[in-house]
């Protein structure tokens, strides 16, 4: 079997969610020739968007993405030792965190597995993240994006009070907020003042993608 | 009771009752799941509550006092402290302790059974958690004895006060508010109970693709005990008021397919045991069900109340003839919107919902942060519906 040929089932079998054959496969394609892990990294970025799109199609559920998001996780590690350090190409930067008050982090890891599977750079800040502490890391890191999780309605607040003090410290140029979790909808998107808002992660991961192809 | 109280509290019974078995009462009832809420509108934080009984009974108080809905809402989510700190849990986090004083309680997603548990899960469920789960939950248990017994024991007496406290001031505001509670007695679906407890979400969303077949099986052992927790913790004879309160959590994560294979046998067969004992149950119904309503439309007619977070409109078409839905208030407007835009959503969703019946009027989700509502929206939607949430108006 050629890589590419292995590559593109290794599309196939995430998108059906055959873990047992994308396991088999990726091993495949290392032990044949471990440069071709761009190419299987290429074709898991291409099964994972396509079990996003069964997603926001309703025939996958978030049972299918945290699963398809959780096999991606096990095998990512070892496709990006096969590759050179620093020769992966990432198409931008987001860094991630759950709001202060809030220590829920399944939706915030799901965004942080399938943004990282669409090609980002994904720098995870973790939970009960305080304003100042974006604040502080949008200057260490330089991202693009800047995403607010939150699972509980206590999150909405300080949303608001993460996205005003980015705009105190003058960062609202350099980078774009979306926010995403239970709790938002256009009202609260509204008034906590972000750039876009999602309770989608498949959704979330389009809405990025687009603002790094026109920067 | 004087006469005008027993008047009050014999006329909410009606109008709960009728209502609850899809019937038109006299007007729409009202009730809203103030847990807590109660301590940022009393002016207290939850960890007092959480820690001094009397405080709590205060707040509540306070709330059925200045709002005077149909029933009240008992705290089911404000965990006594001192039970928990007895056997040393480690599997929440609380207020003051681990969060803010003013946080509502937090439930971290953990797994303390494995994967590879499912065996000895199913061969003896009851033996498992007193064996295993029990002192990985909570670390006071996995003491030498006495230590154990002993800790076990002070939460025992310390889950007692809690009950005897709360328990009296019920009595109490049935005697002098006329006002009884919405629920009374609580357990989880099967599924919930070890997902909840044990396998942990992420855990039990791996578990339904590698081990499909044992959680089906754990699924069926584990049902007699969600049957007799609901019994239990119910107390007492049968009846079909207050009650029984179902907190529902991975459904809508699952394909109706999955549904129906890993969730819907002991869900509904706990149901359809409740009630031919003579209980009646409210879901708490969280998320999108609308994939799900076919499964619901099954279920007992008129034993069965579905708090609605989202899309009551649309279950009013589908299931409204075969559970009496509650909700219809988003927190959002609740807590952002002005009382002008409170009473016009409220009317709005009182003449979506309301006709023929089985409809109680109240936010989609527990009221928890200071900013799921703001007092005076509460206020305003309650006069509106007291006033003009009649049924021959």
């Amino acid at each position: 079997m050629t890589g590419e040929t292995a590559a593109s089932q290794l599309a196939e079998a995430l998108a059906e969610l055959d873990e047992p054959k994308v396991l088999q496969l990726v091993d495949q394609i290392l032990s044949e020739s471990p440069e071709s892990a761009s190419q299987a990294i290429a074709a898991i970025q291409s099964g994972m968007d396509q079990v996003g799109e069964r997603f926001q199609s309703g025939e996958y559920f978030l049972a299918e993405m945290i699963f398809a998001a959780e096999v991606v996780k096990g095998v990512m590690p070892g496709l990006r030792e096969a590759l050179k350090a620093g020769s992966q190409k990432t198409i931008g930067k987001i860094l991630l965190g759950t709001v202060k008050g809030d220590i829920h982090d399944i939706g915030k890891n799901l965004v942080a597995v399938i943004m990282t599977a669409a090609g980002f750079d994904v720098v995870d800040l973790g939970i009960d993240v305080r304003p100042n502490s974006f604040v502080e890391a949008i200057k260490e890191h330089q991202p693009n994006i800047v995403g607010l999780s939150g699972l509980l309605t206590l999150s909405i607040d300080p949303m608001k009070e993460t996205v005003d003090a980015i705009k105190a410290a003058g960062l609202q140029d350099q980078v774009k907020v979306i926010i995403g979790g239970n709790p938002i909808t256009p009202q609260i998107h509204e008034m906590v003042g972000a750039d876009a808002w999602t309770n989608n992660a498949a959704e979330g991961v389009a809405i990025c993608k687009k603002w790094v192809e026109v920067q | 009771m004087s006469e005008n109280i027993e008047q009050l509290f014999q006329e909410r019974m009606a109008r709960l009752n009728t209502t609850i078995a899809l019937g038109e009462p006299d007007r729409v009832p009202i009730c809203f799941g103030s847990e807590t809420w109660i301590a940022s509108y009393s002016g207290i934080t939850i960890q007092e509550m959480v820690y001094d009984y009397q405080k709590l009974i205060g707040a509540a108080e306070k709330v059925i006092q200045d709002f005077a809905w149909d029933a009240h809402w008992p705290p089911l989510g404000i965990w006594p402290a001192p039970v928990f700190n007895a056997v040393g849990q480690t599997q929440y986090l609380m207020a003051g302790s681990d969060l803010d004083p003013s946080s509502t309680y937090q439930w971290p997603d953990r797994s303390p059974m494995s994967a590879e548990d499912y065996p000895k899960f199913i061969a003896d469920p009851m033996r498992f958690i007193f064996d295993e789960m029990m002192p990985k939950r909570s670390l006071e248990l996995a003491k030498p004895y006495p230590r154990n017994t002993v800790a076990l024991a002070k939460g025992g007496i310390a889950f007692g006060m809690y009950l005897t406290q709360l328990g009296a001031a019920f009595g109490r505001w049935v005697e002098q508010y006329g006002v009884a509670p919405l629920l009374g007695g609580i357990s989880d679906p099967a599924m919930d109970f070890l997902s909840d407890h044990y396998r942990g979400f992420q855990g039990i969303m791996m578990d339904i693709k590698r081990h499909p077949d044992e959680v089906v099986a754990a699924c069926e052992a584990m049902y007699p005990l969600t049957l007799r927790m609901a019994m239990a913790s119910f107390g007492g004879p049968p009846a079909p008021f207050p009650l029984v309160f179902l907190p529902l959590h991975v459904p809508t994560y699952l394909r109706p397919v999955d549904f129906e294979k890993f969730y819907w046998p002991t869900f509904s067969r706990l149901i359809n045991d409740l009630a031919s004992n003579g209980y009646k149950c409210l879901l708490f119904l969280e998320g999108d069900w609308e994939p799900h309503f076919p499964f619901l439309a099954q279920l007992p007619k008129g034993h069965v109340v579905g708090l609605m977070e989202r899309k009551i409109v649309e279950a009013k078409k589908a299931i409204g003839d075969t559970i009496c839905l509650m909700g219809g208030l988003d927190v959002d407007l609740l807590g952002y919107g002005t009382p002008e835009e409170c009473v016009a959503e409220t009317k709005r969703v009182i003449e979506a919902c309301a006709p023929g019946g089985g409809f109680i009027l109240s936010g989609g989700k527990a009221l928890l942060s200071p900013n799921d509502a703001k007092p005076e929206n509460l206020m305003a939607i309650t006069k509106f519906v007291k006033e003009s949430g009649g049924y021959d108006a």
